[in-house]
């Protein structure tokens, strides 16, 4: 089927809109008949896209000389190229030179190189060398002739056979064997210590006589070595991504994230779809963040169960969920495949209680604005436009160490409800606590509802309450209690559970509140703590917790901006951290200081000032503070609060001798300061009623930043 | 520069559309603003607010989203021209922490402008109204309803031109390299 140009082109442009990641291989393999337009175009959105100048082609490096384009990688370019001195054809993947002067970034692509150099495997695109010439180091792989797997589903999509067989059960067989063949790979791989990354159908490429094999370890990463991994291009496409890659979760990035992007390619090739609903990359990663997959069955009603209980168990949100290894995830795809049963429990149970636990780990794990900003689209499309939740009261954390709550517990949960006045219903919460807490235990809830309109006192509002095992369930009913005394702009509803007594519990777990306005239900897992003593900052401190919020806190990279000439003769020294993270409590006070070879220089030391505390909108706003720049100056220190305008903060100038001074500033100008030390305080003055975030961060971060003296412009 | 593989959706997101945002704010950004402002600090801006005013956004259709952070970023231009405005009319200039005073020499605002004045030469050398319907539909992420009624042409006459754009600007990348 031929398309004009100008429909390809202008699909493109709104793919990139909607921010979608085109897979250019695949457009110029449906579309041969504009290849060369193509081609043109895509240069001149590589330009705008990537902000850079598309690298000329190299013609020779090594005994390498360079034939033809293959593609374009997230690292690098990808050429077919001849091996002067043996003669044969490979594939030679290039660090582009723009990007060989970074010194992280080669480091980098040699230990991918070295990484991918060691591994032999027939499902594996062995790499034959690795170099560097000139200062663009490359490496160059076995050629694979034939295409990749994205090709062929490219084509299958437009409607052409693709070269395998045909729907239906050898279909199905056809896709299986690429799937075992690419976990048994994947095995070997993570027994070597790799872990892919990016595992997706155009990473595997199908040969001649159409043998998949898994190519491009370009983002592989030896297992307990993170930290080199800053790239400006964003890569890969979120489709394939695993929950833990497309978000940031404290949940490492391991095998388990192949086995979900292996998962995500059987169900492609198996359904032509997406395991999640969502024409665009902000739908996608909305139903993503929620877990909503899409059973293969209801794409595509042949699939065996067996074969749907599989791909769900390895597309778990949660990797806990999943398959512990990929040859337990070939073994099941093997059974599936000779009609044995299967490990993999089927959908329904596997549903319910993945529901419940991948909604308490989502839970757990999202935090900050950007998941709250997440949540508040979620509920503004399953609640309408008018009414938004405000959850007050921590979300996900741990379930207060429940293992010290042994005897009587007060625990509370505040939720409100903003609800338009057209939309009152009826409103419950289910409280489910893990097995093994609630069960034979004494478990005596307590809770309240209030209502409050147009910000107005609290009222007490009637609900029914029960409990039955390890579920507590509350109900209200606005439209039954309030009726035509529901007036007014804003009504907020909010429930408290006062109190449950757990009489023992030994367990470490999870609590989750689900919020049910029929016929939606949203989920929103509540941590559950212990009523808050006085000293609770130093009391409860959640080491998890903290490491998410150094994960945030920390900033990629200091720059060192320059000094300025005051009046007075004085200096000031300019540095800007650029933003720490989107979504983060402002830490109460920090601390700088400059890292010499031989000692550290203190070199601020300052206090946030937060102005009402309780406000939710100002906790919106404060959460979005991010520390842009800082001037040493005469004692005054800004932060930017987004939407607020600067923020002063109350700042302590670290005395200095003034030849220290002087020597600080040398160092600084001549590059010697390589590190930035940033200390964060934790916050212990917010009250108990203010957004729930800072109840739980209680730890102080310490982090080390690499600092540079480039430009703005210079990435 | 971000963690790729540790982003979160929202940074994801909003990363994808990095590039062309830059573009669009390059072209747009008068050029004694651009000596003094990076745009990647109004881009840094646009995103953050972009970030924090996520659940505002509605959905209207494909390109919408950008479209959407498009607007974000000219009302981010047109604070940081009014701040050097301001900047221009006081002349004791206290030291200032906005981004529009953050560090930038003329010399590093030239080199920046290098990379912006490729694609805005290219763009220049278009006849009118390709130019137009690129930066429209492409940098711009208007619809191609109101892109053709901006021009006052047919949506097909649009697309027509942004394909021709689109070849003309790739034969004068080719050209040059």
């Amino acid at each position: 089927m031929t398309q004009p140009l100008e429909e390809i082109q202008d699909r493109i442009v709104e793919q990139l809109h909607a921010g979608e990641v085109v897979d250019q291989a695949a457009v110029l393999a449906a579309h041969p008949e504009h290849a060369e337009a193509l081609k043109g175009f895509f240069r001149v959105l590589e330009l705008v896209e990537k902000g850079a100048a598309p690298a000329a082609a190299p013609s020779r490096l090594g005994e390498f000389q360079i034939l033809r384009e293959l593609g374009r990688g997230g690292m690098g370019v990808v050429y077919e190229a001849e091996q002067l001195s043996l003669k044969r054809r490979v594939a030679l993947k290039v660090l582009p030179p723009a990007l060989g002067h970074d010194a992280r970034l080669k480091a980098r692509f040699q230990r991918e190189a070295e990484a991918a150099g060691r591994l032999r495997h027939p499902g594996i695109v062995p790499v034959i060398s690795f170099g560097d010439v000139a200062g663009t180091p490359f490496f160059a792989m076995e050629l694979v002739e034939g295409r990749s797997l994205a090709r062929v589903l490219a084509e299958l999509r437009e409607g052409r056979d693709g070269g395998v067989p045909p729907v239906g059960e050898p279909r199905r067989r056809w896709a299986l064997g690429i799937a075992i063949a690419m976990a048994e790979a994947l095995a070997y791989a993570h027994a070597q210590g790799i872990v892919h990354r990016d595992v997706k159908p155009g990473n595997i490429l199908l040969d001649r006589e159409g043998t998949p094999r898994l190519s491009d370890f370009g983002l592989a990463q030896d297992l307990g070595m993170e930290g080199l991994t800053t790239s400006g291009e964003s890569f890969g496409s979120p489709r394939y991504m695993s929950p833990e890659q497309a978000f940031r979760r404290k949940l490492p990035v391991d095998q388990r994230s192949d086995i979900y992007s292996l998962g995500v390619t059987l169900y492609e090739m198996l359904t032509l779809r997406y395991p999640y609903e969502g024409a665009t990359s902000v739908e996608y990663m909305n139903e993503l963040s929620q877990g909503r997959v899409v059973p293969p069955r209801k794409a595509d009603a042949s699939i065996p169960v067996a074969l749907e209980s599989v791909l769900l168990r390895a597309l778990a949100k949660d990797p806990a969920e999943r398959y512990p290894d990929a040859s337990a995830f070939a073994e099941d795809l093997k059974a599936a495949l000779e009609k044995r049963p299967v490990s993999a429990r089927p959908l329904r149970r596997w549903s319910r209680r993945a529901s419940l636990w991948v909604g308490a780990a989502a839970g757990l794990l999202l935090l900050g604005l950007g998941a709250w900003a997440w949540m508040r689209h979620e509920v503004r499309r399953s609640f309408g436009p008018a009414s938004q939740w405000l959850v007050s009261g921590p979300r996900g954390a741990r379930l207060g160490d429940l293992e010290n709550l042994v005897g009587d517990s007060n625990l509370r949960v505040e939720l409100r409800r903003f609800i338009s006045r057209s939309d009152p219903g009826t409103y419950s919460i289910v409280l489910d606590l893990p097995p093994g807490v609630g069960e034979g235990q004494a478990l005596m809830p307590h809770g309240t509802w209030s209502v409050s309109i147009d910000g107005a006192a609290w009222k007490p509002l009637p609900a029914t309450e029960e409990a039955t095992g390890s579920t507590l369930r509350w109900q209200v009913s606005l439209r039954d209690l309030l009726g035509e005394s529901l007036k007014g702009d804003s009504v907020t509803v909010r429930h408290r559970l006062e109190q449950v007594r757990l009489r023992e519990s030994g367990a470490d777990a999870l609590g989750r509140i689900e919020l049910t306005r029929e016929p939606n239900v949203f989920t929103q897992t509540v941590f559950i703590y212990d009523e808050l003593p006085p000293d609770y900052p130093a009391a409860v401190s959640d080491p998890e917790m903290n490491q998410t919020m150094r994960e945030r806190l920390t900033p990629r990279q200091a720059r060192y901006i320059g000094t300025r000439s005051l009046e007075g003769g004085r200096k000031a020294i300019q540095f800007d951290l650029g933003i720490l993270g989107i979504g983060l409590p402002a830490p109460a006070a920090f601390e700088v200081s400059l890292s010499l070879p031989n000692e550290s220089v203190p070199f601020a030391r300052g206090r946030f000032v937060h102005r009402d505390p309780l406000s939710p909108a100002h906790a919106a706003r404060r959460l979005m503070a991010m520390v842009q720049t800082r001037v040493r100056e005469s004692g005054v220190i800004w932060i930017e609060g987004y939407g607020v305008g600067p923020q002063p903060i109350d700042f302590v100038l670290e005395p200095l001798p003034p030849e220290k001074e002087v020597q600080l500033l040398l160092d600084l100008q001549q590059g010697r300061i390589e590190e930035l030390h940033v200390q964060f305080e934790p916050s212990r003055t917010v009250a108990r009623e203010s957004s729930s975030f800072d109840r739980y961060w209680n730890g102080a971060i310490d982090v080390t930043v690499p600092l540079v003296s480039t430009p703005a412009g210079g990435r | 520069m971000s963690e790729t593989t540790h982003l979160p959706a929202i940074e994801t997101l909003l990363e994808a559309h990095r590039g062309r945002l830059l573009a669009f704010l390059r072209l747009a950004m008068s050029r004694p603003l651009a000596q003094r402002v990076a745009p990647e600090d109004i881009l840094q801006e646009t995103l953050l607010e972009a970030a924090h005013k996520l659940d505002g956004f509605e959905d209207r259709g494909p390109s919408s989203f950008y479209a959407w952070l498009v607007a974000i970023a000219r009302f981010k231009l047109c604070e940081a021209e009014r701040a050097l405005q301001a900047h221009k009319r006081a002349r004791e200039e206290p030291l200032q922490l906005d981004p529009a005073q953050t560090g930038t020499s003329p010399s590093m605002g030239a080199m920046r402008l290098e990379r912006a004045e490729l694609l805005r030469a290219a763009l220049a050398e278009l006849p009118e109204a390709q130019a137009e319907a690129i930066r429209l539909r492409y940098l711009e992420g208007s619809s191609l309803c109101e892109a053709a009624a901006r021009m006052q042409r047919s949506e097909a006459a649009v697309k027509a031109l942004v394909t021709r754009a689109f070849t003309v600007l790739a034969q004068r990348l080719d050209d040059q390299s």
